[in-house]
C-alpha cells in the first residue's frame, strides 16, 4: 500500500511512469470487474482502457486515505454505466458464449485447485460454468448488483456509492437478483438435465 | 415465522445484513423447513460459485497498458507537460496576472507592426487564458496568451480594416480561429498587415476550412525569451517597451497589472527571429534586468501528433450521437485547435515574455 501511496503521489504530479506502474498493478483486478459487468472480452477491454484513462484524468481528486482499486474499481463501474447508458439499445446475449472456451488454460487451473477429489472439482466447476452462463444471462442491473457483491465482496454501502442508488434499493435488488440467478439456474437445468436445481446432493 | 417471511431474509443473510434476532429466527425456520433450508443451501452454493468466479485471475490483455499508455501520452495533458519549462512557466504567469487583473484590464497595445508576414488575429479572452493556467486540463497551454495580437490602438489614425480571421467575408466572428465564447471580440479581434494597413489575406493554415490543416509539417521551432526588468518609472518604461516592439516589427499585448502588492506590467511580445536578438538587448536595456531564460524547442512532432488527435477528435465528434460526450470533445477539440493555432503563429518566431516591475 505504501508503494501504491507513492506511485499515486507521483501520478498526481504528472509522472506517466509511475502511473504506468500502476496501470500494470490493477489491470487484472480491473480487467476482471469488467469482464464480469460486460460479460464478453471485447468490451471488456475498451471498459478497461477508459477506466484507467478516466482515472488517471482524475487522479488528482483521489485521496490518499482510501483505497486505491476500490476507487478504481468505482470509476469502472462508472464507465460501464455510462457506456451501458449509450448502448442501451444493444443487449447481450452471452448465454450461447461460453465463458471458459476461450481459455483451455483456465480449466487446467480450476482442475489443479480442487482438493483432492477430481470428481467434485469437476462438478464444482462445471456450475461454476452454469454460474457464469446464468450472470452474463441477467439483466445488467441485477449482473452488477451480484457482481459487486458477491463477487468483488463490497459492503452495500459500496455498491450503493459505486451503483448510485439507495442503501434499500442495493438490498432489494439483490434479493431479487438473486431469485432470477436461481430462476436462471433451474431453466438452465430443466434444459440439459445436468444440473439438479436444488444442489442437495452433497448437502 | 413462515416461509414467506423466511425468504425475505435470506438473501440478506447471505450478505450477513440481519441482527442477531433475525438471524436465530431464521435458523429457527430453517430448522424446521426442509424447502427454506434447501434454498439457502442453494444460494450458499451459488455464492460461493461466484466468489470462486471472482478468484479466478482474469489476466488483462496484454495489449491492455499500452493502449492506455498510448492514449494518454497523445492527451492534451501530456502536450502541457512537454512544452519547455519556461513556457509553462510564461503562461503560468500571464494567467496569474491576469487573473488579478480581471478580465476587463485586458488591452491590446496599439503597434504598428512591419515585416510581419502572417499574423493570427484571435483576440485571445483573458476567460480563456484564466483556464490555461487555473489547472484546468481544457485549456493547457492553447489558451494561454500566446496569440499576439498587433491589433490597433483605440483610435489610432488609420485604423486598418477589421475583419474576422480566416472568414468568408460575412460569416460570424468567433468561428474559424476567435474563441466563440469570447466575450470580448469586438475589442480584440482585428487583424492586421500593418505594412500597408490592407487585410492580409490568411496566409497561416489554421485558415482552411476544419480538415484541410496542413498535415505534417516540417522544422516548426518555437523560441521563447523570459526577461524580467525592474525599472524606475513603470509606465515609461511600458511606453518604451511598446514602442522599441512596434519598431522591431513585433506583435505585443500589454496585461498591466498588481503582483504581490508590486506594480508590475507584462508583455508578451512575438518578434521576427532575425530582429529577436536586437529587440531583447533594448528590451533590457530599460532596467535592470534580474532574470532571463531562454529556451528554443522544436515543435514539429509535438505539433503533427497534436494535429493527428485533432482530426481524430474531429471525426469522433461527427460521429458521436450522445449530446454530453460530444459537447466534451468540441471543448477538447476546441482547445487542440488554439493550441494548433498558437504555435502555428509563433514558429519560427521568438516569444519574448517581458515582465516589467518597478524598482
Amino acid at each position: 500500500m505504501g508503494e501504491t501511496g507513492l506511485l499515486v503521489k507521483r501520478a498526481k504530479e504528472n509522472d506517466l511512469s509511475a502511473f504506468e506502474e500502476l496501470v500494470r498493478i490493477h489491470q487484472n483486478r480491473v480487467y476482471a470487474l469488467c469482464l464480469q459487468l460486460s460479460g464478453n472480452r471485447d468490451d471488456a477491454q475498451d471498459l478497461a482502457q477508459e477506466a484507467f484513462i478516466r482515472a488517471y484524468r482524475a487522479v488528482e481528486s483521489f485521496r490518499s486515505e482510501a483505497d486505491f482499486g476500490t476507487w478504481l474499481h468505482r470509476i469502472t463501474v462508472n464507465v460501464w454505466l455510462n457506456h451501458k447508458r449509450k448502448s442501451s439499445a444493444r443487449q447481450f446475449v452471452s448465454l450461447d458464449e461460453p465463458y471458459r472456451g476461450n481459455d483451455g488454460g483456465e480449466v487446467r487451473r480450476e482442475l489443479a485447485a480442487g482438493d483432492g477429489d477430481p470428481l467434485q472439482a469437476l462438478e464444482e466447476m462445471e456450475f461454476r460454468g452454469l454460474v457464469r452462463t446464468a450472470l452474463n444471462g441477467l439483466s445488467e442491473e441485477h449482473r452488477a448488483v451480484l457482481v459487486l457483491r458477491e463477487i468483488e465482496g463490497y459492503s452495500y454501502e459500496e455498491v450503493s456509492r459505486m451503483l448510485r442508488c439507495s442503501l434499500g434499493t442495493v438490498k432489494s435488488r439483490l434479493s431479487r437478483a438473486r431469485e432470477a440467478m436461481k430462476r436462471k439456474l433451474t431453466e438452465m437445468a430443466r434444459e440439459s438435465g445436468e444440473f439438479p436445481p436444488a444442489g442437495k446432493e452433497r448437502r | 415465522m413462515d416461509c414467506r417471511e423466511a425468504v425475505t431474509l435470506i438473501s440478506p443473510h447471505l450478505d450477513g445484513a440481519l441482527s442477531i434476532e433475525e438471524n436465530s429466527a431464521l435458523a429457527e425456520h430453517l430448522a424446521g423447513c426442509e424447502s427454506c433450508a434447501g434454498e439457502v443451501a442453494l444460494f450458499e452454493r451459488l455464492a460461493g460459485a461466484l466468489r470462486e468466479v471472482g478468484r479466478e485471475e482474469a489476466q488483462a490483455p496484454p495489449e491492455l497498458c499500452g493502449l492506455v499508455l498510448g492514449r494518454l501520452r497523445n492527451e492534451r495533458r501530456s502536450v502541457l507537460a512537454r512544452l519547455p519549462a519556461a513556457w509553462r512557466r510564461s503562461i503560468a504567469a500571464a494567467a496569474a496576472v491576469l487573473f488579478l487583473a480581471g478580465g476587463s484590464a485586458w488591452v491590446t497595445a496599439g503597434l504598428n507592426v512591419a515585416g510581419v508576414e502572417k499574423m493570427i488575429g484571435l483576440g485571445t479572452p483573458a476567460k480563456t487564458d484564466l483556464d490555461a493556467g487555473g489547472g484546468s486540463p481544457a485549456g493547457s497551454g492553447g489558451g494561454s496568451p500566446d496569440r499576439v495580437d498587433p491589433g490597433p490602438a483605440p483610435g489610432a489614425p488609420g485604423a486598418p480594416n477589421v475583419e474576422p480571421e480566416g472568414d468568408a467575408p460575412g460569416s460570424p466572428p468567433g468561428d474559424s480561429t476567435a474563441d466563440p465564447a469570447d466575450p470580448g471580440s469586438g475589442t480584440g479581434d482585428v487583424k492586421t498587415n500593418a505594412r500597408d494597413g490592407k487585410i492580409t489575406p490568411p496566409a497561416a493554415v489554421s485558415a482552411t476550412p476544419e480538415g484541410e490543416r496542413v498535415l505534417l509539417r516540417s522544422g516548426m521551432k518555437v523560441t521563447s525569451t523570459i526577461l524580467k526588468v525592474a525599472v524606475d518609472d513603470l509606465a515609461a518604461a511600458r511606453a518604451k517597451a511598446a514602442s522599441l516592439a512596434a519598431g522591431a516589427g513585433a506583435g505585443a499585448q500589454v496585461f498591466p497589472e498588481q503582483s504581490g502588492g508590486k506594480q508590475i506590467v507584462l508583455l508578451r511580445l512575438t518578434v521576427a527571429s532575425d530582429r529577436a536578438s536586437e529587440l531583447a538587448a533594448e528590451l533590457a536595456g530599460l532596467g535592470k534586468v534580474f532574470d532571463r531564460q531562454d529556451e528554443s524547442r522544436d515543435i514539429t512532432s509535438l505539433y503533427n501528433e497534436t494535429l493527428v488527435q485533432y482530426g481524430d477528435l474531429r471525426s469522433r465528434i461527427s460521429t458521436t450521437e450522445d449530446a454530453a460526450e460530444r459537447q466534451r470533445l468540441e471543448a477538447q477539440a476546441a482547445s487542440y485547435k488554439r493550441q494548433l493555432d498558437s504555435w502555428q503563429a509563433e514558429a519560427g518566431k521568438r516569444v519574448i515574455t517581458l515582465w516589467l516591475e518597478s524598482k
